[in-house]
């Protein structure tokens, strides 16, 4: 019977389908393309993965999204469940936004012992995040690498700047007698660095300009 | 039936053509270039023609012209200035503003004058200490408004060598001001509104004094 029925089907019309398929399928690319234009891809891990996301004054969903690069006030909220609400910096792809929320009502922390699992994958991916931000670090500031350096004219290491709360940023910390400051300078320059990329202490040195 | 199939095709064929076509026509954006009056032309080439100098556009006064999306490089022209490539990417309509630095022979030609000023303003600054230092390995940068050097110790000397301070000067509205204070090494988080060009060449020269 429904063999019938498609061989009656004139091939006219499935011409005419196939293009208004493949018409549809280069509109929707080409929207997908102008849509996605300056944004940088992000990635939102949400537990409970349902919770609605407000970033800036768009919504998003759990999983990848578009976004135009900036800082934005972050608000994740589900009913039964704590509300929380970050500011962060989306500025370049592979930018994650990482949120669980705790359950307030008692209809929300029984559904949390139903589903551990979303919790538990939630901490592993944090941690797995934690993890990589400690190579970004050494991204950040290469210089470590080659970090401490002695030799007999000078030494030089670093310390973390308390003064930047992401604790991604570093003084390089010089010790030498003055005659050999600028020895130990030539030497930063000298493995690749940009001086002007980082903030120094040199021991002993009192700035006579600074007044 | 035959003809129907025909007719069809050709209407799809047809469409796709005109919106290829359209999306050629699309694909020129409106660029409006300002062109400083040190500029006395510019030439736009397209990226891949820059090797061989091949067809550019030549424009000598601000303009608005059509340019197809993608990659151009723009060589500036004129007396004072640097002759610098400047390369820019289209996408969508855009103003460019072309107004590039002084090209470094004929900012020396105005170091002379602009250091005279500079030791008066430090030593009005700093009397006492600059009695024991001497402006040295001084450079102009972009259009002339920025000043870098050394300041070196008159003590200093090869076995008894003595701190080297870099400092910066901006000509703002034409009132040179020392920014922040000398230093042994310029950071950027610490001078954050001098271009980094700038600090850069200015360490460049502590480091290699």
């Amino acid at each position: 019977m429904n063999n019938n029925v498609l061989y009656k089907i004139k091939p006219i019309y499935i011409i005419i389908l196939f293009f208004i398929i493949v018409i549809s399928v280069i509109l929707f690319a080409t929207y997908q393309k102008v849509d996605q234009n300056g944004k940088i891809q992000i990635l939102i891990n949400l537990v409970p993965k349902d919770s609605k996301i407000t970033i800036g004054s768009k919504q998003y969903t759990n999983g990848l999204n578009y976004i135009t690069p900036g800082e934005y006030k972050i608000t994740v909220q589900k009913d039964g469940f704590e509300t929380k609400e970050i500011t962060k910096e989306l500025i370049k792809d592979s930018d994650k936004v990482n949120i669980s929320l705790f359950a307030q009502s008692d209809e929300a922390k029984k559904w949390v012992l139903i589903n551990k699992a979303q919790y538990s994958n939630f901490e592993n991916m944090v941690a797995k995040d934690t993890q990589e931000k400690g190579v970004t670090f050494q991204q950040i500031n290469p210089i470590t690498k080659n970090l401490p350096f002695k030799n007999y004219l000078f030494s030089i290491g670093y310390k973390t700047d308390s003064s930047d709360k992401t604790g991604n940023s570093i003084i390089i910390t010089i010790s030498s007698s003055p005659q050999y400051r600028q020895t130990a300078i030539s030497q930063i320059e000298r493995w690749g660095y940009n001086l002007a990329d980082y903030n120094y202490e040199f021991s002993g040195f009192n700035n006579p300009f600074k007044i | 039936m035959k003809k129907k199939i025909i007719i069809i095709s050709i209407t799809v064929i047809v469409l796709m053509g005109i919106l290829s076509y359209l999306s050629y026509l699309l694909s020129f954006k409106d660029i409006s270039f300002v062109i400083n009056s040190d500029v006395s032309e510019i030439s736009i080439y397209k990226k891949e023609n820059i090797d061989n100098k091949k067809d550019p556009k030549k424009i000598s006064s601000s303009q608005t012209i059509k340019l197809q999306t993608g990659d151009y490089v723009i060589v500036p022209s004129g007396f004072k200035i640097s002759t610098d490539q400047i390369s820019v990417s289209i996408t969508k309509n855009t103003q460019i503003n072309i107004n590039p630095k002084y090209s470094n022979s004929y900012l020396k030609t105005l170091i002379p004058g602009v250091e005279n000023i500079i030791s008066s303003i430090l030593l009005e600054k700093y009397p006492g200490i600059m009695t024991t230092y001497k402006i040295t390995s001084s450079s102009l940068f972009n259009k002339g408004e920025w000043f870098g050097a050394l300041l070196e110790n008159k003590e200093s000397n090869f076995n008894r060598k003595k701190d080297l301070f870099g400092f910066v000067a901006y000509k703002d509205n034409n009132v040179w001001k020392i920014i922040n204070y000398p230093e042994l090494i310029l950071s950027k988080s610490v001078y954050k509104t001098v271009p980094i060009d700038i600090l850069n060449g200015i360490n460049s020269l502590i480091s290699n004094y």
